[in-house]
């Protein structure tokens, strides 16, 4: 192979900034929404399924949130980052969705959240015995539920920072809140989690 | 109604430590604030054990691990969002 051939190999291009796919969408260009969708599509599934608990209300929420992201990208100001616009959407869009569930039906919190009862998203660790693993399995399990329980504001905050690892200034972006507030939430989201968690902490 | 100092911890009662423990593991990064936690912890075993089990509570959230979008999930997605931009291309 001709070196300059292995040159252009070696180097590949540079992804293309969020701001600039956003700017090219609010230009017409279809193709660049699409790569932000396969950007984030993962991320917000995270927060939609945390949030909702269960897959069928979380692929709901996931794609009512891209979709009212098409609808107003144009309305997008770059007054913040791409991903806590999005977030944020996602955020509101479950939120609502559990407030209408919850006034529609009474979900039993005991319910599996899949047939076999199983966190769909469980990966084994091979560094751990079929005990530890078993222990492990029980407290995700056990997280998860105690997530869904915690009040909305708290779970909001819980999932954002504890669980998807946004800082706090993130968060305080994503749920426009002031910082204190987040940390305050975070710190009230968490004291009701380690009460419910008491067997495994 | 404020309380003095007591004699072993930094606090009379363990409210201001559970302030301070808020704050320690909401990200606070000071040398002082983590001194006056760890220095209360060590002489009152309801904040230890209050510090400990948050510490695990937030390793334990840090270990979950991104979840696998099912297959279908993402093929409903995918088809939703192609449905729009086609709805919306010939507006």
């Amino acid at each position: 192979m001709p070196e300059s051939k292995q040159l252009a190999v070696a180097a590949p291009a540079l992804p293309v900034p969020d701001d600039e796919l956003v700017r090219r969408v609010q230009a017409g260009n279809t193709e660049a929404f699409e790569e932000l969708v396969r950007r984030y599509e993962r991320k917000v599934y995270n927060i939609t399924y945390r949030l909702m608990g269960n897959e069928q209300d979380a692929s709901e929420a996931l794609q009512d949130a891209f979709l009212r992201a098409y609808r107003f990208i144009n309305k997008f100001q770059f007054k913040s980052s791409f991903f806590t616009w999005l977030y944020r959407i996602a955020t509101n869009v479950s939120l609502s969705k559990l407030r209408k569930r919850d006034r529609v039906t009474t979900v039993s919190l005991d319910q599996p959240v899949n047939a076999a009862g199983d966190l769909p998203f469980e990966i084994p660790d091979i560094k751990y015995g079929p005990e530890k693993l078993m222990k492990q399995r029980e407290l995700r399990a056990a997280l998860q539920k105690a997530v869904e329980e915690l009040p909305e504001d708290y779970r909001s905050v819980v999932v954002l920072r504890d669980l998807e690892g946004l800082s706090n200034e993130e968060v305080s972006k994503v749920l426009h809140l002031s910082v204190a507030a987040v940390k305050s939430r975070l710190h009230r989201g968490r004291l009701v989690l380690r009460e419910k968690l008491a067997g495994y902490l | 109604m404020k309380k003095s100092k007591k004699q072993t911890g930094e606090c009379r009662d363990c409210g201001e430590a559970k302030d301070l423990i808020a704050r320690y593991l909401s990200g606070d990064e000071d040398e002082e604030l983590a001194r006056k936690v760890l220095l209360h912890a060590q002489s009152c075993a309801e904040c230890a054990s209050l510090l400990r089990s948050l510490k695990r509570l937030v390793h334990y959230c840090s270990l979950e691990p991104t979840c696998d979008m099912p297959v279908a999930v993402r093929k409903e997605l995918w088809i939703s969002i192609r449905r729009e931009i086609h709805t919306r291309s010939r507006e």
